[in-house]
């Protein structure tokens, strides 16, 4: 099956090669200058950002198209050797999760990386697993990321911040590496690799969500280096299958202790792989991957049953109310969601970059008939061309869910999954083979920019507008550094609290966990959500504080401190900022059982004390 | 495993990386020997003894091999939670341990002749042409050279705190009463975006006793305060208010926290 489609890659080196060697660079090199450029472009954008200066965004789009259309329209050529393009997968997937990392630098910002930062630095200074998460209690029992990050902290004395980042960067080049040797088996073509796993960039989650120190981000990976395995298994002789075993069920194992969702989307991956294995082969027996499709099963069973059982109540409820939005808004009584929402006092994403994200899914709708076609003619044979297929009509279903108010997020992140299958046919579409007879010269640049409107469309649909880039949480002045309300706040509570229970926001509450390791209550469960929010004091409150034992009551006047993008940040004399009334935080002043002990403006904590 | 220096090699790569990874006292100087300990050589050693005649592209099995890698970092987790904890000696020990058994189990699957017979597919089946390897230029070296440079530089500049004009600087004041009867620790800190000028008025037992302090801080700077408690006519708690002002406004209260000073023990 693949030496008649790579037989089709080979051939003579180009002349553009040779153009390159005659000046001594090759296009890798090129690459990785201009992606070099870019990063150093697209911090600047930030630096601008968190300098509150006009245009950042232009700059950063800028810096974005400076490191991918370079690799894009290498990708697109005939003459670049497998290696050659796994570096350049490589390099863009690197590159882009640099331009995360700048985003955030020297800190986490994203509401789970705050969580697992706790989880991980509870881990570094306890030497055990399994601690408390009152913000979000199923992480601590998924703590695959966490040993993981702890693993090179303990070792060197690196923060968790560093030792995470590194660990989500080497998790996140075996998925872009993992996908281009899955998708050169597959299709027996090192081009179509490259192009699937640049295509693969594109997907809504790729440049912050699933970037970010989060389970997923390493469950992710590992679960495509399953696949690699898998197929590779699939052409290994019958003697050797057997020597698969070890490593697949270590992956498996890998990502059941690491992410849920990621864990049950193996099991149900490699169902489908031995169903399509089946009807290609009509036989259950090896390399039929069915024993694993049943190991994965059992193992993400078992953990959920013996060790992490509060996932059924986290899973239940937002997949329950995905169900039942999508049943509303079929059944009419709910109206659709709008695409590109955003909050009042949140800037809306223009005009133009509603466009390019919706030219980016019209390019990817168009395409895939074309490549349905082709998986039809030339891989029907193979279990997961077929699999691939299936979940490229899936991505679109999923693309559905985003209408649906309560199941957006669903969607949302359903799509990085199918997007592995829309990637590999969209790129077996064969578009770079396309040879017009007049405008052939713009074949490879067209397909280079489509590219880069895929991504770039990825990324505006997948995360906030206002949110794309840095925002001020440190900032130089006067020869010092000044740093954020609810930071500021977050380090005296570090720095002055001994132990101590608090209550808080979301986005205060987050910063309470990392950096500052305290155990908080945000939310609605138990209710400290309706206390920080609600002028009056309702005689429930303060029980309530009592009996989960908080000590210390955050009060946040800033509205945006429930918000876990962007309540983390500094105040700005250009933006409006609206605030809850004086009472919120006034309630307290009145009450014996108070101490009114840190004020910084907008945010209050009071310390109750038993007995007074 | 004597008759395979490469495993010989790996085993000897992984006992440095741990001794050296957990000795070293700086952190970046740590990471140059854990980061192979942790991210390369466990999944190497896996990919030695399951997979020695798997023949694929030498970069994919340094993907195998990382990828591994982190999935033994994920499990490994779970087992050191009961042997030893998750501390660095029992960490390097443990990946060592499983970097030795990789090699150990490798070196026996070498001896046995029908699976060394065994043929895998190899990398002419992923669409490699197989090509001279292209000579590095001076333009290409100077060019990769660059781009390095250029991350660097966009990463640095990425930890560099930079001004903002548009930004809203602000004040803290925290009170902590626990640590003495006799004394109330008092912190101002000055995130304005200049140095400031402060007065600020500790007042006991309502407005009883009152005492005045004055501190200058610069931006980023936090200034903290011993004030003895006065006005205790009893030895029962006593309340606190301290209020912050700014010179330039010395009229309007600034800030203000309260909170109560524990009672004097008889004994005291």
């Amino acid at each position: 099956m693949n030496a008649q489609a790579a037989s089709k890659t080979r051939g003579a080196p180009s002349r553009s090669r040779s153009r390159w060697q005659g000046i001594g660079a090759t296009p890798l090199a090129l690459a990785v200058f201009f992606a070099g450029l870019g990063l150093v472009v697209c911090s600047l954008a930030d630096a601008l950002s968190r300098g509150t200066e006009p245009h950042a965004m232009v700059v950063y789009w800028t810096g974005v198209l400076l490191i991918a259309l370079p690799i894009f329209y290498r990708l697109t050529s005939r003459s670049a050797s497998l290696t050659e393009r796994l570096l350049l997968v490589c390099l863009l997937g690197l590159s882009l999760y640099l331009v995360k990392v700048m985003r955030d630098a020297p800190s986490f910002t994203f509401n789970d990386e705050l969580i697992h930062g706790f989880n991980a630095n509870r881990i570094v200074e306890s030497h055990h697993l399994f601690h408390e998460n009152p913000v979000l209690k199923v992480t601590p029992y998924y703590p695959g990321l966490e040993g993981a990050a702890s693993s090179l902290a303990t070792m060197t004395g690196l923060s968790t911040y560093a030792a995470g980042t590194i660990v989500v960067g080497a998790a996140r080049l075996v998925l872009v590496a993992s996908l281009f040797f899955l998708f050169a088996r597959v299709s027996g073509s090192a081009r179509t690799a490259g192009l699937g796993a640049a295509i693969y960039a594109g997907n809504f989650n790729f440049f912050f969500y699933g970037a970010q120190f989060s389970y997923e981000s390493l469950a992710l990976p590992l679960l495509v280096l399953m696949m690699m395995m898998i197929a590779e298994r699939e052409v290994s002789v019958p003697e050797r299958l057997r020597a698969w075993a070890v490593p697949i069920v270590l992956a498996i194992a890998a990502i059941v202790v690491t992410h849920h969702l990621t864990s049950y989307a193996a099991a149900v991956v490699l169902a489908a792989i031995a169903i399509a294995s089946y009807f290609v082969r009509r036989s259950w027996r090896p390399p039929n991957p069915w024993p694993f499709a049943i190991v994965a099963a059992l193992l993400a069973l078992i953990w959920l049953t013996v060790v992490a059982s509060s996932t059924f109540g986290y899973l239940s409820s937002p997949l329950g109310n995905a169900v039942e939005a999508i049943a509303n808004t079929i059944g009419g009584e709910a109206p659709p969601r709008g695409l590109f929402q955003s909050g009042a006092n949140i800037a809306s994403t223009p005009t133009v970059a509603r466009a390019l994200s919706l030219l980016a899914v019209a390019l990817l709708t168009v395409a895939v008939p074309f490549g349905l076609v082709r998986v039809v003619r030339r891989y029907r044979r193979q279990p997961f061309a077929i699999i691939f297929a299936l979940a490229s009509i899936g991505f679109f279903l999923t693309l559905a869910l985003r209408l649906a108010p309560a199941a957006w997020e669903t969607g949302n992140r359903a799509s990085e999954f199918f997007f592995i299958g829309l990637a590999f046919v969209v790129a077996v579409a064969g578009f770079e083979s396309w040879r017009p007879r007049r405008f052939s010269a713009f074949v490879r640049p067209g397909i280079a920019v489509g590219l880069l409107v895929i991504l770039v469309g990825g990324a505006i649909a997948g995360w906030p507008w206002d949110t794309q880039l840095a925002q001020p949480l440190k900032v130089a002045a006067g020869g010092g550094t000044i740093t954020s309300q609810p930071l500021a706040m977050a380090e005296w509570a570090k720095r002055e609290v001994v132990g101590g229970t608090f209550a808080a926001q979301t986005a205060d509450g987050n910063l309470l966990l990392d950096p500052a390791g305290k155990k908080v209550y945000t939310g609605s469960s138990p209710d400290v959500e309706d206390i920080l929010q609600d002028p009056t004091m309702p005689g429930w409150q303060v029980p309530l504080l009592r009996k989960y034992g908080i000590e210390y009551v955050v009060v946040d006047r800033r509205e945006i401190s429930a918000d876990g993008i962007r309540g983390y940040y500094f105040t700005r004399d250009d933006e409006s900022s609206p605030l809850y009334p004086i009472g919120v935080s006034t309630k307290f002043d009145g009450l014996p059982e108070f101490s009114r002990v840190y004020s910084n403006g907008a945010i209050t904590v009071y310390r109750r004390e038993e007995g007074r | 495993m004597k008759r395979y220096p490469d495993l010989e090699r790996v085993t000897a790569a992984a006992l440095l990386c741990a001794v050296l990874a957990v000795a070293i006292p700086v952190p970046v100087l740590a990471l140059a020997f854990a980061l192979p300990l942790a991210l390369f050589l466990p999944g190497y050693a896996i990919v030695l003894a399951c997979l020695n005649r798997w023949n694929p592209p030498a970069p994919q099995k340094l993907v195998a091999s990382v990828g591994l890698s982190l999935a033994v970092i994920a499990l490994a987790g779970l087992l050191l939670n009961y042997v030893g904890g998750l501390r660095a000696l029992p960490w390097a020990a443990l990946l060592f341990l499983v970097v030795l058994g990789g090699c150990i189990l490798a070196a026996r699957a070498r001896r046995n002749p029908v699976v060394g017979a065994a043929h895998e597919a190899g990398a002419d089946e992923l669409g490699e042409p197989r090509r001279p390897r292209p000579r590095a230029g001076v333009a290409t070296v100077v060019l990769v050279a660059l781009g390095l440079a250029g991350a660097a530089a966009g990463v640095a500049l990425a930890f560099h705190p930079v001004g903002a004009k548009h930004v809203v600087g602000f004040s803290e004041l925290w009170i902590s009463t626990g640590e003495s009867a006799d004394l109330v620790r008092v912190g101002v800190g000055n995130q304005e975006k200049e140095a400031t000028h402060y007065g600020l008025i500790a007042r006991f037992g309502g407005d009883a006793t009152e005492q005045v302090r004055h501190l200058v801080l610069d931006p980023g700077e936090i200034g903290t305060l011993r004030i003895p408690v006065e006005g205790r006519t009893t030895s029962a708690p006593i309340r606190v208010a301290v209020t912050l002002y700014r010179e330039q406004f010395p009229n309007r209260p600034y800030r203000r926290v309260s909170a109560w000073v524990p009672s004097r023990s008889p004994s005291s």
